[in-house]
């Protein structure tokens, strides 16, 4: 089937969508939160018995988590509107079809904002909420506005698989110029260029190659593959065939974790309704490629971001990594050259072929370009996951959309990136989410996570807990890894129970530098980041432990 | 191959393309420390004990997983790296135990030989234990995991090496150790005790049992099989032939070493199988078994293809006796050069092969098809040819003489009746039988002795029609010396046991033998002089009755006075046990009449040992070892097999009971094709381990 049957046949099985007598309900929430269900119900049984012509949808979740479930109730017609409620119970949904839907009375007590043209009075428009202006959603573009589960939402609404059919029209080198251009780094790992990784797999000879989609969240913290996986796995699928096209893989895998049910259903669903419409199997889009996709459930561990690790996963052994020689890019999986990408880089991807490289070019910095998936957690008001342009610093992240400490409290230190992010003090949070500044501050974008502490917390009890669960889930395999997080944490332990010694903050910085140095893989090179980091802004906390025998956060 | 050139610390150094920087410098003499490199399993870069700086390339670079390249420059101590090195040997170091001297492993310890080579004995880092415990519950493996530095050798060993892929970096609480998946016990993971992991673990983390190596040479503990046989005959190879199908490969190993695999398949003893490894795990291989079926399917003969004699050297060699150990030396003798003539004073050759064991174990058409094979060599046999002097063998023109005349004089107690000719002894008893000569028995025998001889004689008075057949010895039932099967099948056959007796009087009535007066034994022991002290009960004495008696309690040689060899105490023959001469110049011995009764396979290791010496007598080379079977590709990967250690021995098959009396017979049945695979795969090829390479440590550079 060429694109054009496929969206036509996509629009005529959800007419509702483009309907213009039709009013949508979309009820967002996470897979796992029980009232979205009663509530989608409630919409469905009161719209039937007042004989309104609309259409209830379950969508996932936008990644306010604490305002779910949150329905969008869409009234088509001239003027357009969107009214958005959050928090909204069975109770309210009868409500709002009786108040809004057929009275109009959007009722502002109950609503969070408003989108569209038209202003409704008492009820904020979205661009005035900080959470929804300072975001920009390309990665999770989807996630809270169409069906998961319906391959059509995701055509029809979102330009689904046309960034695929695009790319299949040009030349593989194109593709990857085209991404080139779009100057997208991979989300996660070392920021290398999105484009030059699939270059090198591009260029690598022998013989088959694969493509592979790391869509398992190593941080458990940060929610991204879930996210997307709950809310939106096409835009990751296409992502993924347009990379195994443009590296001349035909074989992909996308590792899950095997813990998320849902997610891998509805995975597999998606996979299932890809096959109906030829997007997977022989001569994709009446091409001559062909591309099978296999779903790989691995278990969640920190040591999963690992490429290597990974590689060796699917090749049904340890999850454990190993010294690169070479990349996996020209020797992966079965020694043959492997594409790896993370989940948010192969959402990235879909999206940029769906509009242009120039487009995505224009968000973020000069050497950021683009968005970044954030998970806000931590001792902070609003623990949301949003997507913001990079460049956008700490402090907006924390205060304006995290609302800062949940009681007004100071903010101590932010965790950024992961557990093996640095510290960044609450009192300088200017700091913005970029590859470059975060090289500059001896962090990594890693996973994006913000972790917030306030000035209750000690640094050296925050140091040792992010070392001590760093040492739960190094693989071992490696001496200053293993051993390294292991003395550290041994250290800050005594150092917090007041047996520190004064030469132990040395020691901490050379096991620090060695484990930057002699570890086999980025988790151990990054393993000693809050550590270090911790030493360097707290000084004066770790100096107090260890001269006067106190602690200055327990006065 | 591309030679390149490098700078390692100021030295000019050659290496092939493809090595690593720790490479090139270990083949140039140049040490690096190192740990979780071995030459054999693919390199980490864990330990960073090996690190150097290369110019021109920021940082400090793992070595091992380094390539040298063309016009590199290297250092390889330089302060920064000392100190990390040290640092990282420090880290190891702080959850390993200190006490080094208590430890099986000591001297011969490569973390402890590093640790000396770095001068590390204050750690700057938190020491700590690890309080696990040690698992000794696997057979022949005991893991100590306090011990493991988790360099991961073990698990590259058994994965890459092995292919076995059981063996994984585990977590014990804040601990990495290695081990099976969930902790399963080896047997249930999947193991294959290959013993790769002890060989490859530099520490004493995987060590093997000690009851199983302590005081033994390593060869002989860790391929018992091989080395625990008298003639060394290469075991794990032809198994490996034999679960190939490859018979007739299988045959030429068994070849290589001893000429006679058909008769070893019948009535080997069988070391190998007391020490083989795979008992530990549940049953030994039956070895033998599979012996016998591979030299009975050698449809291809490949080892007469292979087999060559040396041309002819002018000498002549005399042997005297034509059992296995004369026939033995007769054999490589010829294939040396030698001209070799067997003087054999009974009328057929094979010695106590023939005349001694019994047709039921020994089909006299395999003993038959061997002796030819030993004869087509050109090897002459003169049957019927009693020598009565040497003297006359040397002037006759012989350079070279081996004596090797047995065992054949039988021995009775000194005790009243025993000169009653209703009272025999066992080798006579069995000589005259396989001459076919009419030997009159009565319908109740009783055999004196607990050996494989009183067995024979037991289960061949049955088969001529003793309706009672009773055997009584000394030894306690556990001690004595005939081999298990024998027992087994003589009890099934209807012989009854009595042990622990000692004998005092025949019984006699009108000239006719009645019974044995006995005593039951209280202990029966050796004592240092290796006497013989036999305490019996009081009052114990009691008669068995008979109206046969036979002697199987031991045999000696039949030494002619004129051959004027000095002979010991017990009358055998003395020999030089480093040169296997004997007192005469250019006369050597072999088998039973050196060492007394003993068994097959060490009368064909002890023929072997006398054609050495003879050979080297007569200027010859004495390196009669031959290559028949196919040289094999080593195949050290092993793949995992669930439920290998459980693999039952096969069955042992049978006559019939009702059939086996009805005659001769033989009573073993061939084991089917699919049973002689599966049984030839249980082995574990402990051989495979000595096959990789040795750790060389700093003081060998």
């Amino acid at each position: 089937m060429h694109f054009e049957q496929i969206y036509t046949r996509a629009k005529s099985e959800c007419d509702y969508l483009n309907d213009r007598d039709c009013i949508k309900i979309y009820v967002s929430s996470s897979a796992d939160n029980s009232a979205a269900a009663s509530v989608f119900s409630a919409f469905q049984k009161e719209t039937e018995k007042c004989g309104i012509k609309a259409r209830v949808i379950a969508t996932g979740s936008l990644g306010c988590y604490e305002l779910e479930p949150v329905v969008l109730i869409e009234k088509p017609g001239e003027s357009a509107v969107t009214v958005i409620y959050n928090n909204v119970t069975q109770e309210m949904a009868s409500e709002l079809v009786n108040d809004y839907l057929i009275k109009d009375n959007p009722g502002p007590d109950m609503a969070l904002c408003s989108t569209g043209s038209k202003k409704l009075s008492g009820i904020p428009n979205v661009s005035e909420l900080p959470l929804f202006k300072l975001q920009n959603r390309i990665a999770l573009r989807n996630c809270g506005y169409i069906d998961p589960e319906n391959i059509n939402h995701y055509i029809v609404h979102g330009k689904g698989y046309s960034g695929l059919s695009r790319a299949l029209q040009m030349k593989q080198s194109d593709v990857i110029r085209e991404l080139k251009k779009s100057g997208l780094r991979v989300r996660g790992g070392a920021g290398f260029f999105t484009a030059d990784k699939w270059q090198i797999c591009h260029d690598a000879e022998g013989g088959e190659k694969y493509a592979v989609c790391n869509a398992v969240d190593a941080d458990p913290r940060a929610l991204t593959a879930w996210l997307l996986l709950e809310g939106d796995p096409h835009s990751v699928l296409e992502g993924l065939l347009i990379g195994a096209y443009a590296t001349g893989a035909s074989h992909c895998f996308i590792c899950v974790n095997g813990e998320h049910v849902h997610a891998v259903r509805t995975l597999r669903k998606a996979l299932e309704q890809m096959r109906k419409y030829g997007l997977l199997g022989r001569d994709i889009l009446d091409s001559n490629f062909s591309a099978e996709i296999e779903i790989k459930e691995v278990s969640a561990c920190l040591v999963a971001g690992e490429e290597t690790a990974l590689l060796r996963t699917l090749e049904e052994k340890q999850a454990i990594p190993y010294l690169r020689t070479t990349y996996p890019a020209t020797n992966g999986y079965k020694n043959r050259p492997t594409l790896i990408n993370n989940i948010e880089t192969m959402a990235n991807v879909s999206a940029i072929f769906q509009n242009n490289p120039e487009w995505a070019s224009g968000i973020g910095t000069e050497k950021s370009r683009g968005t970044k998936v954030i998970t806000l957690c931590g001792q902070i008001a609003h623990k949301y996951t949003v997507e913001v342009p990079l460049g956008t610093t700490l402090r907006t992240l924390v205060q304006d959309i995290g609302g800062g400490a949940p009681d007004g409290k100071d903010t101590k230190a932010v965790h950024f990136g992961g557990p093996t992010g640095a510290y960044f003090a609450g009192s300088s949070l200017d700091t913005p989410v970029s590859y470059e500044a975060m090289e500059k501050a001896d962090s990594i974008i890693g996973s994006g996570t913000v972790e917030v502490f306030n000035g209750d917390i000690c640094a050296v009890e925050m140091a040792r807990d992010a070392i001590s669960y760093i040492q739960t889930q190094s693989c071992g395999k490696c001496v200053f890894c293993r051993e390294g997080s292991f003395q550290m944490s041994e250290i800050l332990t005594d150092i917090a129970e007041y047996r520190g010694r004064p030469q132990d903050l040395d020691l901490l910085t050379e096991l620090g530098e060695g484990m930057k140095t002699g570890s086999i893989c980025g988790l151990g090179q990054t393993a000693p980041a809050p550590v270090l980091s911790s030493i360097k802004l707290f000084r004066e906390d770790y100096d107090a432990h260890i001269r006067e025998k106190r602690c200055p956060a327990n006065k | 191959m591309e030679i390149i050139k490098l700078n390692i610390d100021g030295r000019d150094v050659e290496t092939e393309a493809g090595k690593s920087i720790l490479e090139a410098a270990l083949d140039a003499g140049i040490y690096i420390p190192h740990l979780c490199h071995h030459p054999d399993l693919p390199p980490i870069g864990a330990c960073r004990l090996c690190i150097v700086e290369i110019e021109g390339i920021e940082g400090i670079h793992p070595s091992c997983v380094t390539p040298a390249e063309n016009g590199m420059t290297v250092r390889t101590k330089t302060e920064s790296i000392e100190r990390m090195r040290r640092l990282a040997m420090e880290l190891m170091l702080a959850g390993h135990p200190a006490d080094c001297g208590s430890c099986d492993k000591y001297l011969n310890c490569e973390l402890q030989s590093l640790k000396q080579y770095l001068g590390v004995e204050e750690l700057s880092v938190r020491r700590r234990s690890k309080l696990l415990p040690i698992n000794s519950g696997n057979p022949l493996f005991i893991h100590d995991p306090n011990k493991c530095v988790a360099c991961g050798r073990c698990v590259r060993a058994c994965e890459e090496l092995r292919g076995v892929g059981v063996l994984f970096y585990v977590k014990k609480g804040k601990e990495t150790i290695t081990g099976t998946a969930s902790d399963l016990p080896l047997a249930d993971s999947g193991c294959r005790f290959c013993g790769a992991c002890a060989e490859v673990c530099p520490t004493g983390a995987i060590q093997d049992k000690k009851e199983l190596v302590e005081g033994k040479k390593r060869k002989a503990a860790l391929v018992p099989c091989k080395y625990g046989c008298p003639a060394e005959i290469d075991v794990p190879r032809y198994l490996r032939f034999i679960g190939e199908k490859n018979y007739s490969a299988a045959t030429a190993v068994i070849r290589e070493k001893a000429p006679f695999p058909g008769v070893l398949g019948y009535v080997c003893d069988h070391p190998c199988e007391d020490v083989c490894r795979r008992g530990e795990i549940n049953q030994p291989i039956s070895i033998r078994e599979l012996k016998r079926f591979a030299a009975e399917h050698d449809e291809e003969k490949l080892w007469e293809k292979n087999s060559s004699c040396k041309p002819a050297t002018g000498n002549r060699v005399a042997v005297i006796g034509a059992g296995p150990a004369g026939l033995t030396a007769a054999c490589y003798l010829s294939k040396q050069g030698h001209e070799v003539t067997v003087f054999e004073s009974l009328p057929l050759a094979g010695g106590m092969l023939r005349f001694g064991i019994p047709g039921y174990r020994l089909p006299r058409e395999v003993l038959d098809s061997e002796i030819k094979y030993i004869e087509n060599t050109g090897v002459n046999i003169r049957t019927g040819a009693r020598i009565e002097s040497i003297e006359k063998l040397l002037e006759e023109g012989y350079n070279g003489i081996i004596v090797a005349i047995g065992t054949h004089r039988g021995q009775k107690l000194p005790i009243p009746g025993a000169d009653n000719a209703g009272v025999l002894t066992g080798v006579d008893f069995l000589r005259d039988i396989n001459l076919g000569k009419k030997v009159s028995i009565g319908k109740s025998v009783l055999v004196l002795g607990g050996g494989n001889v009183a067995f024979d004689c037991a289960r061949v008075a049955r088969r001529l029609g003793a309706e009672q057949v009773k055997i009584a010895c000394l030894e306690s039932r556990e001690a004595m010396t005939a081999a298990s099967d024998e027992i087994k099948q003589g009890e099934e056959e209807g012989v009854s046991l009595y042990p622990a007796r000692t004998f005092t009087r025949i019984l006699c009535e009108d000239e006719r033998v009645t019974g044995v007066e006995c005593l039951e034994v209280e202990s029966f022991f050796f004592d240092e002089d290796n006497t013989p002290r036999i305490e019996a009960r009081e009052s114990s004495g009691h008669i068995l009755e008979a109206d046969t008696v036979i002697f199987a309690i031991g045999q000696q040689p039949e030494i002619p006075d004129g051959f004027g060899l000095d002979t010991s105490a017990s009358n055998l023959i003395e020999l030089d046990s480093f040169t296997y001469t004997t007192s005469r110049d250019g006369v050597f011995a072999a088998g039973d009449a050196v060492t007394g009764p003993s068994s097959v396979i060490k009368a064909i290791a002890s023929g072997r040992k006398a054609a050495i010496a003879l050979d080297r007598f007569l200027e010859g080379s004495g390196n009669i070892d031959e290559e028949l079977a196919p040289r094999s590709e080593d195949k050290p990967y092993l793949g995992p097999w669930d439920g290998f250690a459980s693999l039952e021995r096969c069955r042992d098959a049978h006559v019939a009971m009702e059939e086996r009396l009805k005659s001769f017979c033989r009573v073993v049945q061939d084991m089917d094709e699919k049973e002689v695979e599966n049984e030839a795969k249980r082995c574990l090829q402990c051989d495979l381990r000595l096959k990789i390479t040795p750790v060389k440590f700093w003081g060998n550079y």
